[in-house]
């Protein structure tokens, strides 16, 4: 923001306003001195098509000449004809000229030097101040008002323009005054004069479409009002006419003083443009509704009042706002026009149809309401439109989407079977995505009754599996009379499961019949009967090795079994290993799951992912909160595709450790995403926690105690931008709970917190009009804004303890290298924690000659922390390595040879050595660092490989 | 084009090659189909394209700005005839740095689109698949170009 112009220019437009309501006074006086009060009407038209003629000259002006020396020329046009105006009329000149000339020349003057102040002030700033630059026109109005009051009296009506020109030279003094100080100090919401012309994308015309509509339709409606209201202030207040518009404009003008001054600004900044575009048309339409209850003039001067209050408050505020979604030299320029074209265009149209149709109408008032009422309400979806239309256009630019997705998972028979058929396919890839598809697919179980017959055996048993997915017991009778025909063993198999598994062992006597024909089918028949009874303990070591999913089913109805130390010992052999996890999984853990997971035990992190595979894995609880904090963040991530795991994610998306919070918050965003809703109170408890972690981060920002290390201040400054992450993600999860789409929000944290500060600035005003909380956009704004001095004491242990300790000084002796790991990109944001880990397992050395050679393989990557090193290979010039740079990536995923000769520069260097596991390991605690590693890769990739671009 | 349909051409392609079948299904289930009349054009800027089938000729951008696209001229042509499994932005989702890229479909063709967002949500979401992909990454350096 330019404080200076803006406190320049708010002066500027106050005496300006001042001047446009003496002159408008002087003018409709005039008017009605020279042609009566019966062509009052055309008084409206007149001035109304004047002031949109004079929009069109001014806007062609300024297409051609530079935008700054036209505002001064048109206001020494409007000085010269206030000041000649008397004069001219004594001369003969028509009155309806001067007035047409006066008013024109005065309102234009007002839109062009708004626009003057707009371009002191953006992003918050302008939804902070411009209302406040408002309160300025609405006082200099007031002023004007009363001044005329007494002025007119003791120096009769002519003294008002001679007043009004000495006025416009002063604001023509503070518009160079203004017009240097946006030179000095920039104008952040302005035209650049070096910019180029910029076409509106189809996203911003559509925008600027829907504000014409909305300009167009608002003056039709606040000019069906003004007539109304005149008409009733001449009936009632005849013989003090005067009197009782001033007491009406006074009226009128206090209380939006107070709105613009208070409450704008404060709606602005918390509330989204849908909210606020709403309140006009709304209260206009509320207005009508008393008005058609109870006619008579306190009705529709309560209308008026509102109508002329909200205009200026709320609808002005909302149409420069959301222009604020269209480039600066488009925006200037319709910010105009639709003031200056549209609106009055539209008025004068509209006031001429009431013309022509009489007076006499504006006196049948429940027909006047009615037709208000409907205008009112396609205003109001008007307004709803360009504010949905503003979204889409605030976001686009930051690559956001919105776009609703069908549920591609529930699938009829006629697709369940071409996918059955393709798991069959010779392909074996073809196969397993087919299987993964059908893994996912549902088909609903009223589609399946009617087909359990199907010809296709394959297609059986594909509806067979599903229904061992999700057993339903209402199909028990089509299950068994199908399996009483089935005469494929595989399917049968699938069938007898699926019916025992619906509570029927029917199904055990099936398969008993055709025993000896098939080895799996014996073996399913068998195991069928340990759902009721029977040792499982002797059975379980087979099942797990023949058919985990069967196993766990079999476990699940044996609760009179303790599986826990059957499933500890099946652990401990290699072939039963991956399915006894499995299974531990499924019956509420065991002691070997969260050793395993924190392991990175990929068949642990298997068994979590497959959750929700099985039936009944929607009931599975985990004692998670007892599990160590590596445990619980795996566990989390694992769950990433599988919803059915949305219980557990529960339990940890307000965890006590940053890291494991962060995973499953991450987690519970994916399945926000693909409709999976976690339960109300922990998304609350979720979003509470990360909100308190952030205003802790920042209170611990702006009151640092002295004895901080820079590496401590650093790690903060990470931890506070994982925490805006962790807030936005609750915010989205939060918001597809309630229905609403949370990729946009989404899209915006990762713009925030990665974003340049142009693109940090927009997503703020994307997640304003998500309809996020006035706390979350407080806690956003105040962490984009520069610190500020502050003595609060802050809990950090309570939100990091970590960095708490970091702070303390207790992890001193790891910050040379946490500051030195910090350098290179690829480790910049990962989380302080891993990045700790990461510096404890690395190696520091001090180099002279070479590092390694082209051509050898090696295991490890190195961060230069001191020196350089420099990379040699044929045919190409030397690149040296300064301190942050990295060498040897490649080497961390695969056995490659080196593909350069690197040695220390001159003077030598100090590296820091990562070997493949150490990065194995942290990247399971940061997996963004395999991004970065990617990111990198992707780079050397790019120019080589056409086909993958 | 239905969801098994979407997979498999996400599956063609290079970069994918290592990733799961569940994963490649959950990209498939964010991905949409669109069929392309002669000339039509689609850039890179926010949204990865894999080409199911068809031809497209193909500009990249040096800069990455809407002026720089305007001007882009075709710097590579992506082959004449069947291109299944090229794609084109796959790169950006893990460094968006790099130039976007604007296709222009020389015959009617189909393409299988992606946002980046989706595509970089589903990586992070899931470690095993970001490894995946930079495991690919790595072998296909390794590889001769073709």
């Amino acid at each position: 923001m330019n404080r200076r112009a803006f406190v320049l220019g708010a002066a500027m437009i106050l005496l300006a306003s001042l001047v446009a309501v003496a002159l408008r006074a002087y003018a409709e006086a005039t008017f009605l001195k020279a042609y009566g009060a019966a062509q009052a009407p055309w008084l409206l038209i007149a001035t109304a098509a004047g002031f949109a003629v004079a929009t069109l000259g001014y806007d062609a002006l300024t297409r051609v000449a530079y935008t700054g020396v036209i505002d001064l020329g048109l206001l020494v046009v409007l000085g010269v004809v206030a000041a000649a105006a008397p004069e001219l009329l004594a001369r003969g000149t028509p009155p309806v000229v001067i007035v047409i000339a006066l008013t024109a020349a005065s309102q234009v003057a007002n839109l062009a030097l708004w626009n003057r102040v707009a371009a002191s002030v953006a992003g918050r700033d302008a939804r902070r101040m411009l209302p406040r630059a408002g309160a300025a026109v609405t006082l200099g109005g007031a002023i004007a008002g009363l001044s005329a009051g007494v002025v007119i009296p003791r120096l009769g009506l002519a003294a008002l323009p001679y007043a009004s020109a000495g006025i416009t030279m002063l604001v023509l003094g503070l518009c160079i005054a203004q017009e240097r100080a946006l030179a000095a100090g920039g104008a952040p919401g302005g035209v650049q004069v070096t910019a180029p012309a910029v076409a509106l994308t189809r996203i911003q015309r559509r925008l600027v479409a829907a504000l014409i509509a909305v300009a167009a339709i608002e003056a039709v409606i606040t000019t069906v009002i003004d007539l109304q209201f005149l008409s009733g202030v001449k009936r009632h207040y005849a013989d003090h006419l005067g009197v009782a518009l001033a007491l009406f404009y006074g009226g009128t003008n206090a209380i939006l003083f107070v709105l613009q001054i208070s409450a704008v600004p404060r709606m602005l900044v918390t509330r989204n443009m849908r909210f606020t575009a709403a309140i006009h048309p709304l209260v206009v339409i509320l207005s009508y509704l008393g008005f058609a209850v109870a006619p008579g003039f306190v009705a529709i001067a309560g209308t008026r009042t509102a109508d002329q209050v909200l205009r200026l408050a709320t609808s002005r505020t909302s149409q420069e706002l959301e222009l604020s979604a269209v480039p600066a030299a488009p925006r200037t320029r319709w910010k105009v026009l639709l003031r200056g074209l549209i609106y009055p265009a539209a008025a004068a149209a509209t006031a001429y149809v009431l013309f022509l149709i009489g007076p006499a109408l504006l006196h049948e008032s429940t027909r006047v309401a009615t037709a208000a009422i409907a205008i009112a309400v396609v205003w109001a979806i008007a307004a709803r439109i360009t504010a949905a239309r503003f979204q889409t256009a605030l976001a686009a630019p930051l690559g956001i989407q919105q776009a609703r997705r069908e549920d591609s998972r529930r699938i009829d028979l006629e697709t369940l079977a071409r996918w059955t058929e393709a798991a069959g396919d010779e392909q074996p890839a073809v196969a397993a995505l087919a299987r993964a598809a059908l893994q996912r697919a549902r088909v609903d179980p009223s589609d399946l009754a009617d087909h359990l017959r199907h010809d296709e055996a394959d297609v059986r048993a594909a509806m067979f599996a599903q229904l061992v997915r999700t057993p339903v017991p209402a199909l028990r009778g089509e299950l068994r009379a199908a399996l009483a025909i089935e005469d494929d063993d595989r399917a049968l198999a699938f069938g007898i499961k699926a019916l025992t598994l619906a509570g029927d062992d029917a199904g055990i006597a099936r398969g008993n019949e055709r025993k000896g024909l098939s080895k799996d089918l014996d073996a399913v028949t068998r195991s069928a009967a340990l759902l009721a009874s029977g040792d499982v303990a002797a059975e379980l070591p087979g099942l797990l090795a023949r058919d985990p999913a069967w196993a766990v089913a079999i476990l699940r109805a044996r609760r009179d079994v303790d599986a826990a130390p059957l499933l500890v010992a099946a652990a401990e052999h290699p072939e039963t290993r991956a399915a006894a996890l499995l299974a531990s999984v499924r019956i509420g853990g065991s002691a070997v799951l969260p050793t395993a997971l924190a392991a990175g035990e990929p068949a642990a992190v298997a068994a979590i992912a497959s959750i929700g595979e099985l039936a009944g894995d929607t009931a599975i609880v985990l004692p998670v909160a007892d599990w160590p904090p590596l445990a619980r963040a795996v566990a989390a991530r694992a769950l990433a595709g599988a919803p059915a795991g949305a219980v557990i994610v529960a339990q940890l998306v307000a965890d006590r450790d940053p890291e494991v919070a962060h995973a499953a918050l991450r987690t519970a965003l994916a399945f926000a995403r693909g409709g999976t809703a976690l339960p109300g109170a922990r998304i609350a408890a979720a979003l509470d926690t990360a909100l308190a972690a952030l205003v802790a981060h920042l209170a611990a920002r702006d009151a640092p105690p002295a004895s901080w290390s820079a590496c401590a201040r650093a790690e903060l400054e990470v931890a506070t931008g994982r925490c805006v992450a962790r807030l936005l993600w609750a915010f989205a999860v939060e918001a597809a709970a309630a229905g609403r789409d949370p990729s946009p929000i989404a899209a915006t944290a990762r713009r925030l917190v990665g974003g340049s500060d142009a693109d940090r600035k927009r997503a703020l005003d994307v997640v304003q009009e998500l309809h996020a909380r006035p706390a979350i956009l407080a806690a956003i704004e105040r962490w984009l804004k520069s610190p500020v001095s502050a003595t609060t004491e802050v809990d950090l242990a309570a939100h990091d303890p970590w960095l708490a300790r970091l702070a303390a000084g207790e992890l001193a002796a790891i910050e040379p290298a946490l500051v030195a790991l910090r350098r290179p990109g690829l480790f910049a944001s990962i989380a302080g924690p891993a990045l700790a880990e990461l510096a404890a397992r690395a190696t520091e050395r001090t180099l002279e000659g070479a590092l390694f050679e082209i051509g050898t393989t090696g295991d490890a990557m190195f961060i230069v922390t001191a020196g350089a090193l420099l990379a040699r290979r044929a045919g190409a010039p030397d690149r040296r390595i300064e301190v942050g740079g990295v060498v040897g990536e490649l080497a961390v995923l695969t056995h490659a040879p080196r593909a350069a000769t690197v040695t220390a520069a001159e003077g030598g260097a100090s590296i820091f050595a990562i070997d493949r596991a150490a990065f194995t390991e942290a990247s399971r605690r940061a997996p963004e660092l395999v991004l970065g590693l990617s990111s990198t890769l992707a780079g050397w990739l790019a120019p080589n490989r056409p086909d993958v671009l | 084009m239905d969801l098994l349909e979407r997979a498999r051409t996400l599956a063609a392609c290079p970069l994918f090659e290592g990733l799961a079948p569940a994963v490649i299904i959950r990209l498939a289930e964010r991905a949409r189909a669109t069929q392309l009349e002669r000339g039509e054009r689609r850039t890179t800027e926010n949204d990865v394209w894999v080409v199911a089938s068809g031809s497209l000729a193909v500009g990249i951008q040096e800069l990455a700005s809407a002026e720089a696209l305007a001007t882009a001229s075709v710097v590579r042509k992506h082959g004449s005839g069947a291109l299944p499994g090229h794609a084109l932005g796959l790169i950006r989702v893990v460094r968006p740095a790099t130039p976007i890229v604007e296709a222009v479909a020389e015959v009617p063709s189909v393409v299988v689109g992606l946002a980046v967002d989706d595509v970089r949500d589903v990586l992070e979401e899931d470690p095993s698949a970001l490894a995946a992909i930079a495991d690919r990454l790595a072998a296909l350096l390794l590889e001769p170009a073709p």
